[in-house]
């Protein structure tokens, strides 16, 4: 009967924990399965959402060379800087927990700097990779 | 025969009096050593209301009665001085006796404009609110006249000291240190007050802390910094933080202080972010509205801030979108070299908590600027 009651409060202590470990990504993982719909795709690409990340772009405007690395730097996990030489804390979930927790800050951001690097919004399919590789970040 | 002029007080009050207006000529040369300015006047306020009091109680060469005589004693010892032959008295002559006199009014003089210059302009302390800014300008302009008329005089009271020791030999100088002088004739003896004299003392403490209570600015926040004050519904209030503009407008540039532009400049500005100097930085129209709402609730005609002042009536009706652009800016700032802007901790011109750390909360004072070296 020890045993048992032992290896309960184990695996209740084990659950837990996977649990509480796995509740900041809970919402992203959540947004992702609307996004799926929204895309209508079966599954995102880490490796797709690397090139989105990575790709080079003219601004029809204004002539520049526009990127996510513009500000966030090629390396996610370190510091970035916008135009306007304010500081920008790492991308990447690894290096900075906050990142990718609130997806109404990750939807705010999309909006404003798919905008601002493409000239228009992304798609779901475009959001989903980019979540993806963010989240596949060691 | 050697007697006793001076009483110790009176030489104390003089070396701690010449001390104090020393260090607060000084100190007026910089503006981060302001502290020492305010703490330094303090004293020489309340020495003087010392002084005064002493000036009816101490010994016979302290006194009022004793010293400030009428025009024609002062004709006749100025006359004697032209011929290099000046009447010799025990205590002041009547001369340095005017000159006691006046050095004491532009003291007081100093004090009282020092104060309404702090509380209206410098907006600091807890008069706040008391003095319009441009009373204060105008109680600076008479500050600064009474301070270079105090040294002009000063000047002339130590060359007379250093005449009368070096031609005359009276040996006035060591005199004020020991309270000894070789005297011709008896000095009078005057009734003793001794009540008058505890006054002068309690009177100069309390005149102390009062006058130290004064030029200590209020409220500190955890960072040392005094937030700005702005106009609020039952007076000055300080200057309270909006998550939301810190969030929205704080992630891509450094959060400015609203008390920077007046309120035009920032309904311009959120009415055009969908252009925001060449970037879209639209927001949700109750976001757009509840930052406006705020900044030009505190924007800088509210501001009770020098600098919020300044830049109003150095950009006339404009209405600069960028803070950098304001004249006022431009000239505080023409000394400071695009290297120190390229440093690492700065960074950015618009990066004001490098130099100024009170920035977020508004705080731009003399005394808090410290310019990064790397």
């Amino acid at each position: 009967m020890k045993i048992v009651k032992g290896l309960t409060a184990l695996s209740a202590l084990f659950l837990a924990t996977s649990v509480y470990a796995a509740a900041p990504n809970a919402s992203m993982n959540t947004m992702l399965d609307g996004l799926k719909k929204e895309a209508g795709a079966a599954a995102f690409s880490a490796e797709e959402g690397r090139k989105l990340y990575n790709a080079r772009r003219i601004h029809s405007q204004k002539k520049e060379e526009r990127s996510c690395t513009t500000c966030h730097t090629a390396n996610p996990g370190t510091p970035g800087k916008t135009t306007a030489g304010k500081v920008i804390e790492p991308i990447s979930p690894v290096a900075n927990q906050q990142r990718f927790t609130d997806p109404k800050k990750v939807e705010k951001w999309f909006k404003r700097n798919c905008e601002w690097v493409l000239e228009r919004e992304c798609t779901a399919k475009e959001k989903g990779d980019f979540i993806t590789y963010m989240m596949s970040l060691k | 025969m050697k007697d006793n002029i001076w009483d110790l007080p009176t030489r104390l009050f003089h070396w701690s009096f010449a001390a104090a207006l020393i260090v607060a000529f000084a100190a007026s040369t910089r503006e981060w050593f302001l502290d020492y300015h305010l703490l330094a006047g303090a004293a020489a306020f309340a020495l003087v209301a010392f002084r005064v009091v002493w000036g009816f109680s101490g010994n016979r060469s302290a006194r009022f009665s004793g010293f400030v005589r009428g025009w024609a004693d002062v004709k006749g010892f100025l006359s004697g001085l032209m011929r290099l032959n000046p009447a010799r008295y025990p205590g002041h002559n009547p001369a340095v006796g005017w000159a006691v006199i006046v050095m004491l009014s532009l003291t007081a003089v100093l004090g009282a404009t020092g104060i309404i210059v702090y509380s209206g302009e410098e907006m600091k302390g807890p008069l706040v609110g008391v003095f319009s800014f441009e009373t204060a300008e105008t109680a600076g302009a008479v500050h600064f006249i009474a301070a270079y008329s105090f040294l002009a005089l000063a000047a002339i009271h130590v060359a007379a000291a250093l005449l009368h020791d070096i031609i005359w030999k009276e040996g006035l100088i060591l005199s004020m240190l020991t309270g000894k002088k070789t005297v011709e004739g008896r000095v009078e003896a005057v009734a003793e007050r001794p009540l008058l004299k505890k006054t002068a003392f309690v009177l100069f403490a309390a005149v102390t802390a009062g006058a130290i209570l004064l030029v200590i600015p209020g409220e500190r926040q955890a960072s040392g910094h005094t937030p700005a004050l702005v106009e609020g519904e039952g007076g000055p209030r300080a200057i309270e933080r909006n998550m939301v503009y810190e969030e929205e407008c704080g992630s891509c540039h450094n959060a400015f202080s609203p008390t920077l532009l007046p309120a035009r400049s920032w309904e311009k500005l959120m009415a055009g972010l969908g252009e925001h100097f060449g970037d879209d930085a639209s927001l949700p129209e109750e976001t757009t509205s509840e930052i406006s709402k705020w900044l030009v609730a505190s924007s800088a005609e509210r501001a009770f801030s020098e600098p919020s002042k300044k830049i109003i009536s150095s950009i006339g009706d404009a209405a600069p979108l960028r803070i950098t652009e304001t004249t006022y800016w431009k000239e505080k700032h023409s000394d400071i070299g695009n290297e120190v802007y390229s440093r690492k901790a700065v960074s950015s011109r618009t990066n004001c908590a490098a130099c100024h750390p009170g920035a977020p909360s508004g705080s731009f004072e003399d005394r808090d600027i410290s310019v990064p070296r790397g």
